[in-house]
C-alpha cells in the first residue's frame, strides 16, 4: 500500500468501516512509513479527544415536542392520514409471502382465462361450417344414417320419414345432425347445377383420359353433393371404373352404398353378386377348393331361394345334395375378408330376391360389361 | 418502566409501531433523540432558542410524514436529512437578516462557563480537577466545532453526533463518499490545530 490508498483509507481506519485485510496492510505500510504512521496516530487522537460534549436542551422541550406533535397528529390533512394507514398497511401487505400469493392468483387467473376461451371457440366451428353447408366427417355419418333408415324399414320411405326415425332411435346430437343433413341437401339442392356440371366433368374425363384420371372427380363430386342424384350417379361410375380397375373391394363399398338408395338398389346389388366371384377368386385363389367353393355357394344361395323362378337351378340342388353340406364349411370362412363386409354381413339377413338367381346375374353381367 | 424496556428496541422498529398508530412509541423516539438532535442543530445555528424551536420542528416533521418513512431505511439517516433540511432554512432565512448568526460565536465565546456548567454531568464520577479540565477542554472543542467550515462542520456533526454513516451523508448532501471522507479528514485535521495546545492535557488524562 502507498501513502494515497493511505489517505483514502484512513478515515475508514479511524471510524472502524475498514475490512480486515485493508486494515493489515496499512498497518504494514506504517510501519514502514513515518509520515502516514504520524498522520493516522495525530488523527486517532484528535478523534478521541474532540469528542463533542452534548449539550442537554431545556427540560420542558420533550413536552413541548410531544404537544406540537399530537397538535400537528390532529390536525394533519386527511390525505396524509391516509397515506400513514396505507404505508402501514403496505408495510405489512408488502411481504414476500403475500406478494408471491398475488402472483400466483395473477398467474392461475390469467390462465383460467386463457382455458374458458378454448371450448367456447370449438363450440362455434361446428355451427359455423354447417351453415355453409361444407360436408364434415360427423354430417356424413349422419347421411348415412338417414339413407340406412328407409333400407331398415325396406320400404319407399320418403326422405323426412327416413329422418323422423334417425330423429327417434338417435340421441339429440343425431338428431341435429340430421337436421343439418337437411340443411346440407337444400343447400345441395340449390347446387344442383353445379354438381351436375362436376358430373359431366368427371364423366367426360373418364372418356377422353380413362377411368384413374375420373375416379378422384368422381370421388369429389360423391363428397361435395353428397345425397343428390348426381353424387350417386358419380359413385355408381366410379364403382363400374373400380371394377374396370379390378379393384373389388373399393367398387363393392361403393355398390353396398348405393344399395341403401332405392332407385339403385336393384342395381347395385346385382353389381355386388357379380363382384362376389371375382372376390371369392381372389380370397380362396391359393385354396385348391375354390371352384368347389363357388359351386357350393351358388347351391346354397338356390337352395335357401325355393321360390326362384330358375327351375334347373332346382335340379342342379337337388343333383348334388351331398356336396352342399361339405362345401358349405369351407365355404363359410372364404368370403369373410372385413372389406366386403357390407356384402357378406347382408346376406344372411337379405330375402331371397334379394340374392339373384344365376341366370339374372349372368344377364347383368352382360350389360354391365 | 416501559420506556426502559424500549431502549433496546430499535429506531426502525419504534417507527414503525408509531406508524401503527402507538402513540408511546413516539415518545420514545423524541426521549432517545432530542439531545443529539438538538447539538446537531444548535452547533450549527449556535441560538439555543431557536435550536430548540428547530428541534420540535423536526419532530413534527416526523409526524407529519411518517407516511413516508420506509421500514428498510435508518431512521437516523432519515431524520437527519430532515434536521438538515430545516437548518439550512433557516440558516438561509437569517443570511437574509444581515447575518445575525455572525454575532453569536462571539457571545458562545461569553457562554463558556455556563456551557462547562451545561456538560459538567457528562463526566460526574471524575473528581474536581479533571472536571475543570475537561469542562475546559470540551468548551474548546465545541468552539473549534462551530468554527469549522460549514461543509465540514456538517460532515463532522452527522457523523460524530448522528452517526450517520458516510455512504448516508454522501447521499444526504449529494456529493461523493470520498468527498465526505475527506471533508471529515479536513474537519479533524482542523480540530487537530484548534486542540492541539490541549492535547497533553488530553493524555495526561487518559
Amino acid at each position: 500500500m502507498d501513502c494515497e490508498k493511505f489517505d483514502q483509507n484512513v478515515i475508514d481506519a479511524l471510524y472502524d468501516e475498514l475490512d480486515e485485510l485493508t486494515m493489515a496492510s496499512m498497518k504494514r505500510h506504517m510501519e514502514t512509513c513515518s509520515r502516514c504512521a504520524s498522520a493516522f496516530s495525530a488523527l486517532r487522537a484528535t478523534r478521541e479527544v474532540a469528542i463533542l460534549p452534548l449539550e442537554e436542551p431545556s427540560d420542558e422541550l420533550e413536552s413541548r415536542i410531544l404537544f406540537a406533535a399530537s397538535a400537528a397528529q390532529r390536525t394533519t390533512p386527511w390525505h396524509k392520514k391516509a397515506l400513514r394507514g396505507l404505508a402501514w398497511a403496505g408495510s405489512h401487505a408488502m411481504r414476500p409471502q403475500l406478494a408471491m400469493a398475488a402472483v400466483f392468483v395473477l398467474v392461475i387467473g390469467s390462465s383460467l382465462l386463457f382455458l374458458r376461451a378454448k371450448p367456447g371457440t370449438t363450440s362455434l366451428i361446428p355451427v359455423r361450417v354447417t351453415e355453409r353447408g361444407e360436408p364434415t366427417p360427423e354430417r356424413d355419418e349422419g347421411a348415412e344414417a338417414a339413407m340406412e333408415a328407409p333400407a331398415a324399414a325396406a320400404s319407399a320411405a320418403p326422405e323426412p320419414l327416413a329422418q323422423t326415425v334417425a330423429a327417434g332411435d338417435g340421441s339429440g346430437s343425431r338428431a341435429a345432425d340430421t337436421k343439418d343433413d337437411q340443411d346440407a341437401n337444400a343447400e345441395a339442392e340449390k347446387g344442383k347445377n353445379s354438381a351436375q356440371v362436376a358430373l359431366d366433368d368427371a364423366r367426360s374425363t373418364e372418356g377422353l383420359q380413362g377411368c384413374d384420371a375420373a375416379l378422384s372427380k368422381y370421388d369429389d363430386v360423391g363428397v361435395r353433393f353428397a345425397g343428390t342424384s348426381q353424387a350417386a350417379e358419380a359413385m355408381w361410375s366410379a364403382a363400374a371404373c373400380h371394377k374396370k380397375r379390378g379393384d373389388a373391394e373399393r367398387a363393392r363399398e361403393l355398390y353396398g352404398a348405393l344399395a341403401k338408395r332405392d332407385e339403385y338398389k336393384d342395381k347395385a346389388e346385382e353389381a355386388l353378386n357379380e363382384l362376389a366371384p371375382i372376390q371369392n377368386n381372389a380370397a380362396a385363389s391359393a385354396a385348391p377348393a375354390a371352384t368347389a367353393t363357388v359351386a357350393a355357394a351358388k347351391a346354397a344361395a338356390t337352395s335357401t331361394s325355393s321360390q326362384a323362378p330358375g327351375g334347373g337351378a332346382r335340379a342342379g340342388a337337388n343333383a348334388a345334395p351331398a356336396a352342399a353340406p361339405k362345401a358349405a364349411a369351407p365355404a363359410k370362412p372364404a368370403p369373410a375378408p372385413p372389406s366386403g363386409e357390407g356384402y357378406n354381413t347382408r346376406v344372411p339377413g337379405s330375402t331371397g330376391k334379394e340374392n339373384a338367381s344365376p341366370q339374372r346375374r349372368a344377364v347383368s353381367s352382360d350389360s354391365a360389361l | 418502566m416501559a420506556p426502559a424496556v424500549r431502549e433496546d428496541v430499535t429506531d426502525e422498529v419504534l417507527m414503525m409501531r408509531f406508524q401503527g398508530g402507538d402513540r408511546s412509541s413516539f415518545a420514545a423516539l423524541v426521549r432517545k433523540h432530542k439531545t443529539p438532535f438538538y447539538n446537531f442543530i444548535v452547533r450549527q445555528i449556535r441560538t439555543p432558542q431557536v435550536a430548540e424551536d428547530l428541534v420540535q420542528d423536526v419532530f413534527v416533521k416526523i409526524v407529519q410524514n411518517a407516511a413516508d418513512f420506509k421500514h428498510e431505511a435508518r431512521f437516523t439517516t432519515w431524520a437527519y436529512a430532515i434536521a438538515r433540511n430545516l437548518c439550512i432554512d433557516h440558516l438561509r432565512k437569517m443570511s437574509h437578516r444581515k447575518h445575525p448568526s455572525l454575532d453569536q460565536p462571539s457571545r458562545a465565546d461569553d457562554d463558556g462557563p455556563t456551557l462547562g456548567e451545561r456538560t459538567a454531568d457528562l463526566s460526574p464520577g471524575a473528581h474536581v480537577e479533571r472536571a475543570a479540565i475537561g469542562g475546559e477542554m470540551q468548551t474548546r472543542i465545541v468552539h473549534a466545532v462551530e468554527q469549522l467550515p460549514e461543509e465540514q462542520r456538517e460532515v463532522f456533526l452527522l457523523r460524530e453526533v448522528g452517526h450517520v454513516p458516510f455512504k448516508d451523508i454522501a447521499e444526504m448532501t449529494g456529493v461523493s463518499e470520498n468527498t465526505v471522507k475527506s471533508r471529515m479528514r479536513y474537519a479533524l485535521e482542523r480540530l487537530q490545530n484548534a486542540l492541539s495546545e490541549y492535547e497533553d492535557y488530553a493524555r495526561a488524562l487518559r
